[in-house]
């Protein structure tokens, strides 16, 4: 299993030059927010516990839907693709009881409100951070 | 009386209705049996289904509870409660994630109801499922715990039950169609088929049933064709019965024509004999009239004339023979009388031993030419029987005359008297009656090796003794020979004649004797038989009687117009004019002139009970019977007043008792002898005032008893005891002596029963009557 993942990872490195950054998570830098693991990301993002362990409200933001950065993402953390993601959240969206990220329309957008909320939290390629902003977690096949 | 029981019918099952009740009750149990299997079967299946429909139901919503316990979205889960709970099958669900509830809901029969609570976690075969994180399969984040509905379960069986009560149900319609079809098809169609053949079939032409087409080889061909034996056994019985019929009605018609044929013979047998009897009466009757003047002229003879002994045997020999003759054809019109019942018996003391030596002397010559010896033993005489001398004479004189025919040559026929009560007489001989004719030994014409023979001798003996209330038996066997026993009344004690000469045949118990006073009367003799007259003037004494004749009944009619004689002796059957017409002529005539009437006698030759009624019943004073002897008619002549008025001088025969007073009538009589005696001894002393009151009492007591004669004996002397002669009286006291000791005394019930004598006899005399007279 773990060799055919890393197999199709591989592939889809080779077919994306764009991919080759790394992927990381990234807080605000004002949130005082320390590393977080993999489940506390995937409580975040997916809606499940909403909080920093220090007790802030954290406010996931997913990178653009067209973009690449958004599908990568969620198949390295909780290896789904788009379709399921989005089927998740359309049945929690049902309930009304929580509600999905909010959605940039760009990455800048993505910058722009990190830097406007202090319990903001998203994903970037790890080129593209500035010193605002605090790795959290990285994502990879292997955790 | 009809039983309960019987009215009950016996309950009785057609084939048919037992047949549909069986099949009926086998698919019942069957049904039943069916559909119990298939609740047991279909509950287990059903559960499973139902398990498996709710599994798969849990999948469908798998992913939703997997995010609703994932993010513990308590909307999300009781949505999916609530989706689940639509299903019927679901009785309650409950959704949990890290041990708290997120949903918990149950249905309730009135719908979905909220509700927290323990009631599903009791329930058991509920479907527990865990849930697995939707980002990690390894990660339990929940618990979906779903609680089926037994109702639904049921329903379920329920409804695969119906759907098994409906196959079942469409299977029997079409098996019972299918039978249906079968049976009509097959049984009824080919059945409607032979009963229509059968209905149309002619037997008897010789049309025989065919079976239906297919049929041939089935039951149903096999039933035509036993039909068809049984018709023609059938046919072949009727014509048999037919031609028996036919035959039998032939020969009924045969037979009715022989009977036919067969009552109009004996229809003209019964005329002849009729015929026959009715000729040999009649000449028996004329017979009577020449014989008794035959038997009458030796003793006229005698009067006048003193015969020489030669003579006197030739005269005697005459008048026996007469006399014999006389009673043998009296016996034969007796015989008749006998046979009709009219018969009247007046027993007298009959000398049996007497009568039995003088037949086996007469009989002597015969029995030395067969070499038969008669040897009679017993009483010496007399040995007295209360009974009818010719009639016993007549018995003894058959059987004797049998015996000695019977009897072996050389034998001795063996006469045993016993003057025991009754009076018995054995005739005994060695020879034996066939066993052909021992059954029918006495009846009439039966006869055995005798050519001349009537066949009457045994039959008139038996018939003889048997009017003489006595009894003729036979016995008879190889050894013992033949015996025939002949039993008679004893004498009884006041019978016993104080003299033998009494009982001598024909002659009167006691003679008047010429010295009764013959009063001076006018006496007219009627009749067409000249020599009759004669004998009849030279027996009535001329003086101090004035006789006068006439042959017929005009000229006695004429003779009369021109005088009133006292008498009258009218025969009753003669040319020109017969005795009743004569006699009705008379008594009118009499009456126009307003003279006394005449005693007017009729004499006839007729003697018989019936002769001797209807004469009376005609208006005659008396009936005298021919041959009378001269006694009996100077007797009666006697017992005539001066005035010749009759004094019924002829004593009844026979008294007719009532069967209640029978009993008492020895005893009457016995009580009546001393009152007579003591008539006679005051008619000796002629003290007529006592006489006059003796004789009204007797009188009285006789009328009471219905000795009608002596009553009027007694009226008589009663009225007379003043002015009559006493030697009349004392003829009279005689009579009514005689008339006691000789009466026959008979119960009116024995009339009936012994002697066949119609009750209505003398209504049917009555009516004979002329109404002229």
């Amino acid at each position: 299993m773990k060799m055919r993942s890393l197999i199709l990872v591989l592939l889809l490195h080779l077919s994306s030059p764009a991919e080759a950054g790394e992927l990381v998570v990234v807080v605000n830098a004002a949130s005082g927010a320390g590393q977080l693991s993999r489940d506390q990301v995937i409580n975040i993002f997916l809606g499940r516990f909403r909080q920093f362990p220090s007790g802030l409200t954290a406010e996931p933001i997913d990178q653009p839907e067209d973009g690449p950065l958004r599908a990568q993402f969620y198949r390295l953390l909780v290896d789904k693709q788009m379709t399921e993601i989005n089927a998740y959240w359309a049945r929690l969206i049902f309930s009304g009881r929580t509600s999905p990220p909010l959605k940039a329309k760009s990455s800048d957008e993505v910058l722009r409100l990190l830097s406007s909320r202090r319990g903001g939290i998203a994903y970037m390629n790890k080129s593209e951070v500035n010193h605002l902003l605090t790795i959290v977690f990285t994502p990879n096949h292997d955790q | 009386m009809i039983s309960k029981k019987c009215l009950v019918r016996p309950r009785r099952w057609g084939l048919l209705p037992k047949t549909a009740f069986t099949i009926t009750w086998m698919a019942i149990v069957a049904g039943a049996f069916s559909i119990l299997m298939a609740m047991v079967l279909m509950r287990d299946r059903a559960e499973s289904n139902t398990m498996r429909e709710l599994g798969e139901l849990l999948d469908t919503v798998a992913s939703t509870v997997q995010i609703a316990c994932f993010t513990e979205d308590e909307a999300l889960a009781a949505e999916v409660v609530r989706g689940l709970l639509s299903n019927s099958a679901v009785l309650g669900v409950v959704i949990s994630a890290n041990n708290h509830d997120l949903a918990r809901n149950y249905r309730t029969s009135s719908g979905v109801a909220d509700t927290v609570g323990g009631a599903i976690s009791a329930i058991e075969g509920r479907l527990v499922r865990r849930v697995a994180s939707p980002f990690d399969p390894e990660q339990t984040v929940g618990e979906i715990v779903l609680e089926p509905d037994p109702a639904a379960i049921s329903r379920s069986v329920a409804d695969d039950v119906q759907f098994v009560g409906l196959l079942l149900g469409v299977q029997w319609v079409v098996i019972g169609g299918g039978l249906l079809v079968l049976v009509l098809l097959n049984v009824v169609r080919p059945m409607k088929i032979l009963s229509d053949r059968l209905h149309r079939m002619d037997a008897k032409s010789g049309a025989r049933l065919s079976p239906p087409v297919g049929q041939e080889n089935t039951e149903i061909g096999r039933l035509a064709t036993d039909i068809n034996e049984l018709a023609a056994g059938l046919v072949g019985a009727i014509d048999h019965a037919t031609e028996q019929t036919r035959y039998l009605q032939e020969a009924k018609e045969q037979v009715d024509a022989q009977a036919q044929q067969l009552e109009a013979k004996n229809a003209a047998l019964a005329r002849a004999m009729q015929v026959q009897e009715e000729v040999e009466r009649i000449a028996r009757h004329d017979l009577k009239t020449p014989l008794s003047s035959i038997a009458a002229i030796p003793a006229l003879l005698r009067r006048n004339w003193r015969p020489d002994k030669d003579q006197e045997v030739l005269l005697a020999m005459v008048e026996n023979s007469a006399k014999r003759v006389l009673r043998m054809v009296s016996l034969s019109l007796d015989l008749f009388r006998m046979e009709e019942g009219g018969y009247a018996f007046s027993p007298k003391a009959v000398d049996i031993s007497a009568l039995v030596l003088g037949i086996t002397q007469g009989m002597a010559d015969e029995a030395r030419a067969k070499s038969v010896d008669f040897h009679v033993s017993g009483d010496e005489p007399p040995v007295w029987a209360y009974a009818e001398e010719i009639l016993c004479y007549s018995i003894l004189a058959n059987l004797l005359k049998n015996a000695l025919e019977a009897a072996p040559r050389g034998t001795t026929v063996r006469v045993s008297i016993q003057p025991s009560l009754p009076v018995r007489l054995l005739i005994h001989n060695d020879g034996e009656v066939p066993v052909s004719v021992r059954a029918s030994f006495f009846n009439k014409y039966t006869t055995y090796g005798k050519s001349q023979g009537t066949g009457l001798g045994t039959y008139s003996a038996r018939l003889m003794a048997r009017i003489q209330l006595g009894e003729l038996t036979m016995e008879t066997s190889e050894v013992a020979g033949t015996t025939l026993e002949l039993v008679l009344l004893p004498l009884p004690e006041w019978e016993i004649p104080r003299t033998a000469l009494g009982a001598s045949l024909g002659a009167p118990a006691t003679s008047p004797g010429t010295d009764v006073a013959i009063p001076a009367l006018r006496v007219l003799l009627v009749d067409d038989d000249p020599d009759n007259t004669l004998i009849m003037k030279l027996f009535l004494p001329s003086p101090p009687l004035r006789v006068g004749t006439a042959s017929n009944g005009r000229e006695a009619v004429e003779a009369c117009r021109r005088r009133r004689p006292d008498v009258v002796f009218m025969d009753i059957e003669m040319p020109v004019m017969g005795g009743f017409d004569a006699l009705r002529r008379i008594r009118t005539l009499q009456l126009e002139q307003g003279v006394v009437a005449s005693t007017i006698i009729a004499f006839s030759a007729h003697d018989d009970e019936a002769s001797r009624r209807r004469s009376v019943a005609a208006g005659f004073d008396l009936h005298l019977g021919k041959p009378s002897s001269q006694d009996e008619i100077l007797t009666l002549l006697a017992s005539l007043g001066c005035d010749g008025r009759s004094t019924n001088a002829v004593p009844e025969v026979t008294v007719w008792i009532d069967e209640d007073l029978f009993e008492a009538v020895p005893g009457f009589l016995a009580s009546r002898r001393a009152p007579v005696a003591l008539l006679r001894q005051t008619l000796e002393s002629g003290d007529r005032e006592f006489l006059r009151q003796l004789a009204h009492k007797l009188k009285g007591s006789f009328g009471m008893y219905g000795f009608k004669w002596a009553a009027q004996i007694c009226r008589e002397l009663e009225d007379n005891h003043q002015s009559a002669d006493l030697k009349i009286l004392a003829l009279q006291v005689d009579a009514l002596e005689q008339h006691l000791a000789h009466v026959n005394v008979r119960s009116r019930a024995q009339a009936r029963g012994i002697f066949s004598v119609k009750p209505g006899v003398e209504n049917d005399v009555s009516e004979e009557k002329d109404p002229s007279d």
